[in-house]
């Protein structure tokens, strides 16, 4: 059998490892587009220095997830707005402003909350209600496509000509020393739009099962393949992608899926949440950016926000998996090198309706947590200063289309992020959404 | 042809204008077989005897053929419905199976097993079925009204199905955006998106506001889409239109859920609606109401004139049936905008589908998209079950109909859980959204060429080929047509297996329909590698079924 590392057509990839070039060729955005963006960045948003190994778990919550069933401003809450809604025995909570007690969590986040070490009261959970999207839009697709391209969904591809998702071209901006193998990682089978065109990343449905058994006859042939000159970029960065990927992942080299020791719920998102802090755990850099993406929580029926409610088992579901990530990276001494963020495409209606469940509406609730956020706190300054954080006036005197406002542009949670913990240069946020936004940091991370 | 005698003029206009018009003659385009590339959008794969057969038959004539001259599979009308588990062939009976189970895991175990059996029964035509185009455009509805048959969607589903995505296939739009709540005059009683989307449980005004959930979503992903151009106002406005609207059983109708109006549930609008007003009957709550709010939608014209629903299907039709791939030319893109705005011409006053159709599956813009200019082509790129029932269909595949589980749990393994996906939007075809699970397509291929170990006390062939389990490929029947023990056609033989072409008496390959460069490389794969016969065949059918050039189209 002839030897195929004799044959001239293999080994494109073996090529660059054997020449030692193989890292610095994965530190770089493999996608065209994506060297045509950096080139094309202003001089003031040049790489600054690599950041040190971090991950972002980046959690979308699809389906407009009700901010107010996770924390509530309790005493202004009424029954008469929200009678099967209204949290019950929900635990006390401090905001940064509104002080001691003033906010009530849903029990359902008990396990992030209550106890010794939990993330919050080791400081390192943060609620920031009344965040979301700026622009008010009902349409779950047209605000995700807002959210995730970091534009106007019709401008980013009509007349921006900009058509990678925000990840994408954070990651383009970015850099992080040693680089790791895979950038960014979406944990499921369809990509999304905010890592569209991203460089050196993939969406993979099962991270302990990505692999090609067709031995490396097969495998260098259909690697080379792809990387033909004229084979469409997509098809050809992915593949390439892949094969480093199933190195990566593949048993012995620096992932173990059997590190993660702490309780996870059962099912999809214990799942990912487990395989994601086995990737952090690893002893090669994991992946920048993780996203998670959690469905179900357009509850326009029978929401149940309370124990036995559908909404209740979606958020306790959310608080035990990150609770136990929290757990293993806590206990692997990697709490700094870790952040989460979790966000939705907006909020929904104060005002339950006729089927016991909240139609679409504006202004919900983010999280962030990790050793670098400043956290033990509600970030209600804003809520403060607007009065009571309510469109209107009062919660129970709700106008305009009785919704909670968004006090908190989404964007300033990432870029802080961004900035302080994944290397994205000073002004790098303007690549990312245009010179139009300037960076409100409020500190909450660190 | 009424509508190809109004949309020539256009063309030809478009043409001129654009510098099209050598294109006009697709052979002008060297190597490229416009029905080629027609069958690889109009059917779930095809075998070669369809592929000659359609060749034969010619461009428009396997358009008419398909579309004008499709029958329906099986007389819904009549209750007599897809002939795979007795439940589907009325809701009532698909809701009495539940009867007598008496614990949750009897429960489950019945849900179980329709799911299955519903995956199966798509998944089986893809394969099976001759009326190809039939299967595609059935599917691309069951995606426009998807339902995830996780929420409940095993009582209904199985019904909607038949009743308005198999139903109205071809049929006009109008008459589909009205069955699509159960409102088409029929006793098919499809309400399954009332149950799915909420409506049912609205309970206005004893309980609150209407819940917004129908409504906003038949505006939005069913007629008209997100264009912004319509206001929150007129969101509730069609919410309280629909109030009251449900489905259950009738004395008249037992075995299925028809329409219901519950005056006790129901709001009137008042005002104006998307700038019309709103026609309340006399005496007030009426299901009549909401009726005519659906036929306001569909009627709405957007600032630039266009019929918004002619506009919206238009649009959807082009990207799935034409191209969503990235333009990267002028000519691509006046070949785009002009199949779209014949979809609007040919909409007319009814959503006539199936001129629709026709307008967009024209051999002049496929060409285009495909040809035009020396840039990129347009290509569209296969999501999953299109790559799993079109290799399967190249290679005449023979599928066990009591396993078909085993392909059902494939595609779930690449990400596409047969009515099982959440987002209202159905499953995206676009090359970004599938691109990164090339493992799983090429573990796919890997398995549909990989004989298996020859039975205990066989020394030689025959023998049984393929590892999945239920799938009978003829692997021995292509390993023969693969070069012998002469390499040197080993490409341009595999390409032909899968793509199509002609061979000449001598079974030398003549032609093919699979790129050049991906067939040198098949090709020179064969020349250089140590495998002995055995093995490089079994790989040259793998390179070819996961080359580009095949998942591109």
């Amino acid at each position: 059998m002839k030897n195929h590392d004799n044959n001239p057509m293999l080994g494109r990839r073996r090529l660059l490892q054997s020449a030692g070039i193989a890292a610095a060729a994965m530190s770089m955005p493999t996608s065209a587009h994506a060297m045509r963006r950096l080139s094309a960045a202003p001089k003031s948003a040049k790489k600054g220095p690599a950041a040190p190994p971090h991950t972002l778990l980046y959690v979308n919550l699809r389906g407009g997830a009700d901010g107010l069933s996770f924390i509530a401003p309790g005493a202004d809450i009424t029954t008469a707005l929200r009678p099967t809604l209204k949290l019950s025995n929900p635990i006390a909570i401090d905001g940064l402003v509104k002080g001691s007690g003033y906010w009530e969590a849903n029990t359902a986040l008990g396990t992030l909350i209550n106890g010794v070490g939990s993330a919050w009261n080791d400081g390192n959970l943060a609620f920031i209600p009344a965040a979301g999207l700026l622009e008010r839009n009902r349409s779950h697709f047209v605000a995700m496509d807002w959210m995730e391209y970091g534009v106007p969904p019709l401008q980013s591809v009509q007349t921006s000509g900009l058509t990678d998702g925000f990840m994408a071209r954070h990651l383009g901006a970015s850099s992080i020393l040693p680089a790791p193998t895979l950038r960014g990682l979406v944990l499921q089978q369809l990509n999304t739009t905010s890592f569209r065109q991203a460089p050196i990343s993939l969406a993979i449905g099962n991270v302990q099962d990505f692999d090609f058994p067709g031995g490396s006859l097969m495998r260098d042939a259909v690697d080379d393949m792809h990387m033909q000159p004229g084979v469409v970029g997509p098809l050809s960065n992915a593949s390439e992608i892949a094969f480093r990927t199933i190195d990566y992942l593949a048993p012995g080299n620096g992932v173990d899926f059997n590190a993660p020791t702490a309780a996870y719920p059962s099912g999809r998102v214990g799942t990912q949440a487990r395989n994601a802090a086995a990737l952090v755990l690893g002893s090669t850099p994991a992946p920048e950016v993780i996203e998670l993406d959690l469905g179900n929580w357009d509850t326009h029926a029978l929401q149940g926000a309370n124990p036995g409610g559908p909404m209740f088992d979606l958020i306790k579901e959310l608080s035990d998996a990150l609770a136990a990530f929290y757990e293993d990276v806590k206990g692997a001494g990697k709490l700094n090198d870790v952040s989460v963020i979790v966000v939705t495409e907006f909020g929904r209606r104060i005002e339950e309706n006729s089927s016991f469940g909240t139609d679409h509406g504006y202004g919900s609730c983010m999280l962030a947590m990790g050793g670098n956020v400043n956290g033990g706190l509600v970030y209600d300054a804003d809520w403060d200063a607007a009065g009571v954080g309510m469109t209107g006036g009062t919660l129970s005197d709700v106008t305009n289309d009785g919704d909670v406002d968004v006090l908190t542009d989404h964007r300033d949670v990432f870029v802080e992020c961004f900035r302080k913990r994944l290397g994205l240069p000073p002004n790098g946020e303007q690549i990312i959404y245009g010179s139009g936004y300037t960076l409100n940091d409020r500190g909450i991370f660190s | 042809m009424q509508i190809l005698s109004q949309r020539a003029p256009v063309i030809k206009q478009g043409l001129v204008i654009l510098g099209l018009a050598a294109l006009a003659a697709p052979s002008s385009a060297q190597g490229f077989d416009p029905m080629y590339h027609l069958m690889r959008r109009m059917t779930p794969g095809f075998t070669p005897a369809e592929f000659d057969a359609a060749k034969a038959m010619g461009f428009s004539a396997y358009v008419q053929q398909q579309i004008g001259g499709y029958t329906a599979l099986l007389d819904v009308e009549g209750g007599v419905a897809i002939q795979w588990l007795d439940v589907f062939n009325t809701p009532k009976i698909l809701n009495d199976s539940y009867a007598g189970l008496t614990t949750m895991a009897q429960t489950n175990a019945r849900t179980a097993e329709i799911v299955a059996a519903l995956k199966e029964a798509r998944v089986w035509r893809w394969l099976e079925s001759d009326q190809a185009m039939y299967e595609r455009m059935s599917w691309f509805w069951a995606n426009h009204f998807n339902i995830d048959v996780g929420k409940r969607g095993e009582l209904f589903l199985p019904w909607f199905d038949i009743a308005v995505n198999r139903r109205y296939t071809f049929g006009d739009f109008r008459d589909m955006a009205h069955a699509c709540a159960g409102d088409d005059g029929t006793t098919l009683g499809a309400t399954g998106l009332l149950y799915y989307l909420d409506n049912n449980s609205s309970n206005c005004p004893t309980m609150g506001d209407p819940n917004e959930n129908y409504a906003r979503e038949f505006m939005e992903l069913y007629a008209i889409g997100p264009d912004n151009t319509y206001s929150e106002a007129d969101v509730k406005k069609l919410a309280r239109g629909f109030s009251g609207w449900t489905g259950n059983t009738t004395a008249a109708a037992p075995e299925f859920l028809m329409l219901q109006f519950d005056p006790n549930k129901h709001c009137a609008p008042s005002g104006a609606f998307l700038g019309q007003p709103i026609s309340v009957p006399v005496g007030g709550a009426s299901i009549a109401t909401g009726q005519g709010m659906i036929n306001t939608v569909l009627n709405y014209q957007l600032p630039s004139g266009d019929n918004a629903a002619a506009s919206f299907i238009a649009r959807k039709l082009v990207a799935a049936f034409l191209t969503d791939g990235e333009i990267s030319n002028a000519q691509q893109q006046a070949a785009v905008d002009l199949a779209t705005q014949d979809a609007i011409a040919a909409y007319g006053p009814n959503g006539d589908i199936e001129a629709m159709l026709e307008a967009i599956l024209d051999q002049t813009y496929l060409t285009t998209v495909l040809t035009a200019g020396s840039t990129k082509p347009a290509y569209k790129y296969m999501p999953p079950w299109l790559f799993v029932s079109s290799l399967l269909n190249a290679v005449d595949a023979g599928v066990d109909i009591n396993q078909v589980d085993e392909l059902t749990t494939r595609l779930d393994g690449l990400g596409q859980r047969i009515y099982e996906f959440g987002p209202p939007t159905g499953y995206p075809e676009e090359i970004t959204a599938w691109v990164d699970n090339q493992p799983g397509r090429w573990s796919f291929a890997n398995d549909v060429f990989k004989p298996t170990p020859l039975p205990t006390g066989q020394t030689q062939y025959p023998r049984p080929f393929s590892v999945i389990p239920g799938v009978n490929v003829d692997v021995n029947g292509l390993y023969n047509s693969i070069g012998g023990f002469d390499r040197s056609q080993c490409g341009a033989q595999a390409a032909y297996l899968l793509t199509g072409g002609t061979v000449d008496p001598n079974g030398i390959v003549t032609s093919h329909n699979m790129d050049a460069a991906d067939v040198s490389f098949i090709q020179t794969y064969a020349n250089t590698t140590g495998l002995g016969s055995f093995g490089v065949k079994w790989r040259v059918l793998v390179l070819a079924a996961v080359a580009p050039s095949f998942s591109l189209y």
